[in-house]
């Protein structure tokens, strides 16, 4: 019996069945990062892209003697083509991107602006949140979803503000994060169940194959968390402010927060970056990232170009010499 | 004369009413006593153990889903379950579940949660004394639950598959006499051929997944062991068993996609004598 273990143990049957393809050469992985976009991505119609023919354009610049380092930037130059921030190639070496979408675009955004010109007194930082007081108007930034966004935390802010005129949420500059974070800080700034969107995962091998569209809502706290009141939610107007930079999970915040009746948007147009990523280890070790789905608004407008604001408002050439932040000056006057 | 033909009517009746409630009593009694019998005779025939024990295990999985490459390591688990032998039957069920620390050639780190519950009833062909030899029925609910945190959005990937099929056993005293009589081998394979197979979509935010039906080809598992029985001690009912155990499980999302999922097991377990 133990020799018939060892034995097994040893050859491992099972690996009759898989193709295990570390070390690929240049063109198998060049294939692999192709297929795998082609069978997962879902922008190509909205992007316009045709991917066979970038096949053909990058396929030919693949030869087997080529380096990693040389592979990798005929595959980042072809994944840049999708104009997609949510598609990257990972090596040891680089990371692939492409940030036209806010390098592209004005600033609209200093942090280091706002302490100096505007917050006359120390800022209080509770947990992922930037909070000041400007009297009337309560001030929150926060720069990345990725830090937990917690019920104590937004407790005592809506609890510091409960008695202002309104608030004012600060998301420039901010690049994205953890979904839940966005959806639990929207859920305190309504007292009922919104619609704010529809969402459709890819699902097949043709690039138009997607799920029905499923509806997203933001549930009010008042109704997720037993044992709540309306002093832990805020009704009063917000303004959230907005840039190019905004990407990603802030892209989803904005429009959670656009489909609230007390809120109003100012500022930039956002990045986008609907597309929720799905991954894939290559056989060479590298790690691709791909959007694999499609956010649209109630009225089925794609999100992943950004969202538009309510006001439109931009920090000129002018404005940067003069260390203002008209679009945080400008939210202030919606107060008066 | 009316009157006498109403009491003898209404005595008749009560008399026989009587005589059927006696009449099913006694049937009752009797009854009962050859369940009784029946219970007795049964029990002299049957042997019960409960099974509990540990897995030691090793895994080599690829899943196409979220890497191109073999992800192997292994990880330990707990087993309990039940075997009864009756005549010329032979049930077993067993529950085992564990955890598997898998890391790809490139060093991406997977936590694997595997569950695994198997059902057989056997009937012994032919009826021998010697050795028993067993074929059945056997229904399998298996999954497999891959946590890998490189992978972000994809972070937890897992099929979920229940399947029936068939079985066989065989088991047979190592030697008629002398020193290691007691110790019994045994070797078991489950070949499922109707499966229930779910895994996900994208194991995005809202995970959509995909349910299917197959037969074999579509998807494929075995599961095969052997193993020694072994006595405590001498005059003592319980027993050992040592047994190296491999599940294989090959199924393919579509024609592009697969996972193929292969862990080999020692497993130790008590056998406890119920009966």
């Amino acid at each position: 019996m133990l020799s018939v273990a060892i034995i097994c143990l040893a050859t491992s049957c099972e690996k009759v069945f898989m193709d295990d393809m570390s070390n690929s050469n240049s063109r198998e992985v060049f294939d692999e990062v192709w297929q795998f976009i082609d069978r997962n991505y879902s922008y190509f119609d909205y992007k316009n892209v045709d991917w066979n023919e970038l096949y053909d354009e990058y396929s030919a610049q693949i030869d087997e003697g080529m380096t990693d380092e040389d592979l990798f930037n005929v595959l980042a130059r072809m994944l840049y083509r999708l104009h997609d921030g949510h598609v990257n190639l990972t090596s040891d070496f680089d990371r692939s991107r492409n940030w036209t979408w806010f390098l592209e675009a004005d600033a609209n955004f200093s942090y280091d602006l706002i302490e100096r010109a505007y917050f006359s007194e120390e800022q209080q930082i509770v947990g992922p949140f930037i909070v000041y007081d400007f009297g009337e108007v309560g001030y929150v930034y926060n720069g990345d979803f990725s830090n937990s966004v917690e019920g104590k935390h937004l407790d005592y802010i809506i609890d510091k503000f409960s008695e202002h005129k309104g608030m004012i949420i600060d998301v420039r500059d901010n690049g994205g994060g953890i979904l839940g974070n966005a959806r639990r800080w929207a859920s305190r700034y309504t007292s009922e169940s919104v619609l704010v969107g529809k969402r459709r995962e890819r699902n097949g091998l043709n690039h138009n194959d997607f799920t029905a569209w499923h509806d997203e809502t933001i549930d009010s706290y008042l109704t997720d968390y037993e044992g709540s009141t309306s002093s832990d939610i805020f009704l009063k107007p917000v303004v959230v402010l907005t840039n190019r930079s905004c990407y990603s999970t802030t892209n989803y915040f904005v429009q959670y927060m656009n489909e609230l009746e007390n809120v109003t948007i100012v500022g930039d147009k956002t990045g986008g970056g609907s597309g929720i990523p799905t991954y894939k280890e290559l056989s060479n070790g590298w790690l691709l990232r791909v959007s694999a789905t499609q956010f649209v608004t109630p009225e089925g407008i794609e999100t992943e170009g950004g969202i538009d604001p309510d006001i439109h408002v931009q920090i000129s050439a002018e404005d940067w010499l003069n260390q203002r932040d008209t679009i945080l000056e400008f939210a202030l006057t919606l107060f008066d | 004369m009316n009157n006498l033909l109403y009491i003898y009517y209404y005595f008749s009746v009560i008399t026989f009413i009587f005589l059927s409630i006696n009449l099913s009593f006694a049937q009752n009694v009797d009854k009962k006593e050859q369940r009784k019998a029946k219970k007795e005779l049964r029990l002299s025939e049957t042997t019960k153990y409960f099974n509990i024990g540990f897995v030691f295990s090793k895994s080599n999985v690829l899943d196409e889903r979220m890497s191109s490459l073999v992800q192997s390591g292994s990880g330990i688990g707990l087993y309990a379950g039940g075997k009864t032998y009756r005549k010329n039957k032979v049930r077993e069920y067993s529950m085992q579940a564990g955890y598997e620390r898998l890391l790809s050639p490139y060093d991406m780190l997977s936590h694997q949660i595997w569950t695994q519950f198997n059902y057989t009833h056997l009937y012994q062909l032919p009826k021998r004394n010697d050795y028993i030899f067993a074929v059945g029925p056997v229904a399998n609910i298996v999954s497999n639950t891959r946590v890998t945190k490189d992978l972000s959005n994809n972070i937890v990937n897992w099929e979920l598959l229940g399947s029936i099929g068939i079985a066989a056993y065989y088991e047979q005293a190592i030697r008629r006499s002398g020193r290691f009589s007691a110790w019994v081998f045994f070797a078991d394979a489950q070949v499922p051929f109707l499966y229930y197979v779910s895994r996900p979509n994208y194991a995005i935010s809202s995970p959509v997944w995909r349910d299917n039906v197959k037969i074999t080809g579509g998807a494929n598992r075995v599961n095969a062991q052997v193993g020694l029985i072994i006595p405590v001690r001498k005059n003592n009912p319980n027993l050992y068993r040592i047994s190296y155990q491999w599940t294989f499980l090959h199924n393919k999302d579509n024609e592009f996609q697969k996972v193929v999922n292969g862990r080999h097991a020692l497993v130790f377990i008590f056998l406890i004598n119920a009966i």
